[in-house]
């Protein structure tokens, strides 16, 4: 008798079903209906979004594997062409080139430094006592770190003919 | 239009509507509370829910009957008409009266603005609730925020954190 266990379907999975509800709730809605972000794909464990601030938008691939429980990380994207954004065409400015910073975040897939991204989490730990109301837990969403993301790109400047 | 009701209710502070003729009136789909009325995002002044959507809402929701339909509207339903807002920044205070409907994004414009907060300095600042550790969304309301029975917010403008070290 085979006993073995089958790969877990996508549909079977409790993070993708809890994704699919969360996509669905009104405050995540409601954010799309601003106009402050918008799910280009998801292909579970990877969903592309774009998100919006008033002088442009960026893309990320968000791999939320083991999400809830663990954080997602993100890369900026490029969506027609769907690969990784080169770094030369990040948005830069003082809070969101911490966040996308060239020197860190292309050595580790272009994750986003900052506290709910699981490649920067990990080797930070000392984020947990310093930003107390930015830790990952699994009550956050992915609506969490979407609204992160739009809040440190207040500064940036995009590079011309990202807007 | 798409319409979202925010409540002051922590269990349900946000909910969709759906899809919305212009045309009808907010009483056939909101069930208000005893003592409640209905605002629309930032509006000063409850609004008449007999009256069809498309007359109470206007581009930013604040003016009304420009025969501009916007594709999305927010909703608040409160029994307080006014809540007060006092925001406190480098040792200066501001106090001010605001509908339950008003966001933490307008409340952090005017607090600004009244602060005397240069540009550049206010780009930088986040409004939280004195005591947290969390800044607020700006797309809260502050209706939602007080829960059905509060009156005053106090609140803390104070710089973004810079995710560094």
């Amino acid at each position: 008798m085979d006993v073995s266990t089958p790969p877990a379907s996508p549909l079977t999975d409790p993070g993708l079903r809890l994704l699919h509800q969360q996509l669905a709730e009104a405050k995540f809605t409601s954010g799309a209906g601003r106009g402050w972000w918008r799910i280009e794909q998801l292909d579970w464990p990877a969903l592309v979004v774009t998100v919006t601030i008033d002088v442009g938008e960026l893309t990320l691939r968000v791999d939320l594997t083991g999400y809830p429980a663990q954080p997602p990380t993100a890369q900026p994207w490029d969506l027609p062409h769907d690969q990784p954004l080169p770094p030369t065409q990040w948005p830069t400015g003082p809070q969101t080139s911490m966040m996308l910073n060239p020197a860190w975040s292309a050595s580790v897939g272009g994750a986003l430094y900052f506290p709910y991204d699981r490649r920067a989490v990990a080797g930070h730990e000392v984020w947990r006592t310093q930003y107390p109301g930015h830790t990952w837990h699994a009550g956050r969403t992915l609506r969490d770190y979407l609204m992160l993301v739009r809040a440190v790109l207040r500064d940036a400047t995009f590079p011309q003919g990202r807007r | 239009m798409r319409a979202y009701l925010h409540t002051p209710d922590a269990a349900d502070p946000v909910r969709d509507l759906g899809e919305l003729d212009p045309a009808t009136r907010l009483a056939e789909v909101v069930e208000l509370q005893l003592g409640e009325q209905l605002w629309v995002e930032d509006g000063d002044d409850p609004v008449d829910s007999s009256m069809p959507l498309a007359e109470l809402t206007g581009g930013d929701g604040a003016s009304r009957g420009n025969g501009t339909t916007p594709a999305v509207v927010h909703l608040q339903r409160h029994r307080r008409n006014r809540i007060t807002v006092v925001v406190s920044y480098n040792g200066r205070t501001v106090t001010d009266d605001y509908s339950p409907a008003t966001t933490i994004a307008k409340v952090q414009r005017r607090a600004v603005r009244a602060l005397n907060v240069a540009a550049a300095e206010a780009a930088d600042l986040v409004l939280q609730q004195r005591g947290a550790t969390e800044s607020l969304d700006e797309d809260e309301h502050l209706g939602t925020l007080v829960g059905p029975d509060g009156e005053k917010l106090e609140l803390d403008l104070v710089p973004a954190h810079r995710f560094a070290g």
